[in-house]
């Protein structure tokens, strides 16, 4: 197997790619099953934050990939392939995760979540990551005028408390059942990239 | 003839396929920037017709239009409730409620602009999107500079996308034939159910991945090396022109507005019957 700078490899890129399509298919599922009036492909129970906050702390930058260009193409066909899209919804499903990873790498948690300590970091994670990408897509919506300044703290505590419970339920049954054999992946990330 | 775009079928002779995919994207980028600064609604209105007219000459089947209703009716009501209820717009004011905001003769009115904002992206990236496919995102990115790694993993990830939906299906006909209700139970324990279906997903995606990776490295690929390309897309003075034109547009309308204030709220003509 070909290595290429600092432990890279095609297989990073494979992974961000086909989970890629997974996100995007999840997106699709989510904005029909449960959507939110208004919020340009918002939905109610975003099913592919449980699965790219798993892949996160599986393949680290590259699950984060995958959810961003996955949420992109998900959410495209629906409400346009725009800035406004691209930025509030696929940057802060980019970002999301990649907090949560900073705590887990931090806090030195195992993804396996055996211990209540790591269950704790994981709960409390997911909240925390999960209200600044809220914030974050809050702000963009509010810059693109979709949403007035006042409804913004709303819109922020809704949306945290709707992914919140997405990826307590879709993640924890995620890692807990297939990090073990993930782990033995050859494209397990152990960092950031690598 | 037709040819297939990312979304639809249409017709070889369309004038946005001689394009180059640098000016595609150009347009999609100035586009959206173009709407971003705009504030003010006689501006949009013409800007949303142009837009039009260009799916005409395009040759776009103006049912990919009528598909994107739903998704506009949805913001719009958002947008108006949300500036109904929760904005402070100055102007006369018609109604004040009891939290401290209120709808002044202005509100509807910027509630409308914005609703054309968005209306102009979404209509403008739909345009170049139909006319684009997803070898043209490929070149275009490798055009612009950006690694190909990038548009390797976007050409996968929109490949995938059709691949995981017959997976699912496949899946959840499997566990149904086992006993498992998808819409029996509260929302939590259907969301459980659904999530449980994900876990096989995970596993044929995990095989998956190794198998292209596989492929691909049998061809050759590399992350870093010098790659070859099968077709072959030249960048013609007239896509450089273009390129430079939509750059020049966006420039324009944001001296327009920041220096004359003619796109800022209400803008042109709005501007001299209000006496803003």
């Amino acid at each position: 197997m070909e290595t290429v700078r600092g432990g890279i490899k095609p297989g990073h890129l494979v992974v961000s790619g086909v989970f890629g399509g997974i996100c995007a298919g999840a997106a699709l599922f989510s904005i029909i099953m449960v959507p939110i009036p208004g919020i340009p492909g918002g939905s109610g129970f975003w099913i592919p934050a449980g699965l790219y906050f798993a892949l996160t702390l599986w393949f680290g930058f590259w699950g984060a990939l995958a959810g961003h260009i996955g949420t992109f193409i998900g959410m495209g066909p629906f409400f346009g392939f725009t800035f406004q899209v691209w930025a509030d919804g696929a940057l802060g499903d980019f970002l999301a995760p990649l907090i949560n990873l900073a705590i887990f790498r931090a806090t030195r948690a195992d993804p396996e979540l055996k211990t209540g300590r790591d269950m704790g970091i994981w709960l409390i994670s997911v909240i925390i990551s999960t209200c600044l990408a809220a914030m974050w897509i809050h702000f963009v919506n509010y810059s693109f005028g979709t949403i007035t300044f006042d409804l913004w703290k709303w819109g922020v505590i809704a949306y945290t408390i709707g992914d919140t419970l997405a990826v307590w339920i879709i993640g924890t049954l995620l890692l807990r059942s297939a990090t073990k054999y993930i782990k033995t992946f050859p494209y397990y990330v152990k960092g950031l990239f690598s | 003839m037709s040819q297939r775009s990312m979304f639809v079928h249409i017709s070889k002779d369309s004038p946005l396929n001689l394009l180059h995919p640098l000016p595609k994207l150009a347009s999609i980028l100035m586009i959206n920037t173009v709407a971003l600064i705009i504030e003010a609604p006689i501006p949009f209105l013409i800007l949303i017709i142009l837009v039009m007219f260009a799916f005409r000459i395009a040759k776009v089947p103006l049912m990919r239009i009528w598909r994107l209703i739903v998704a506009l009716v949805i913001v719009s009501q958002a947008v108006i409730i949300s500036y109904v209820f929760t904005s402070r717009i100055p102007g006369k004011i018609i109604y004040e409620f009891p939290w401290g905001t209120y709808v002044s003769d202005m509100t509807l009115l910027f509630s409308l602009s914005m609703i054309m904002r968005y209306s102009t992206m979404l209509l403008g990236s739909t345009l170049i999107l139909c006319t684009t496919s997803d070898r043209d995102i490929t070149y275009g990115i490798s055009s612009l500079k950006l690694p190909y790694s990038l548009a390797f993993i976007f050409t996968l990830a929109f490949r995938s996308t059709s691949i995981f939906i017959d997976d699912f299906a496949k899946v959840r006909d499997a566990m149904i034939l086992r006993g498992t209700n998808f819409y029996k139970g509260s929302i939590v324990s259907r969301a459980r159910s659904y999530a449980k279906l994900l876990i096989p997903l995970i596993f044929i995606a995990l095989r998956r991945v190794v198998e292209y990776t596989y492929a691909v490295e049998a061809k050759g690929f590399t992350i870093t090396g010098k790659r070859t390309y099968l077709h072959r897309y030249d960048v013609k003075p007239r896509d450089i022109a273009i390129s430079i034109l939509l750059a020049s547009a966006a420039l324009f309308t944001f001296i327009l507005k920041y220096w004359f204030g003619i796109l800022s709220f209400p803008g042109w003509p709005l501007n001299m019957f209000f006496g803003r």
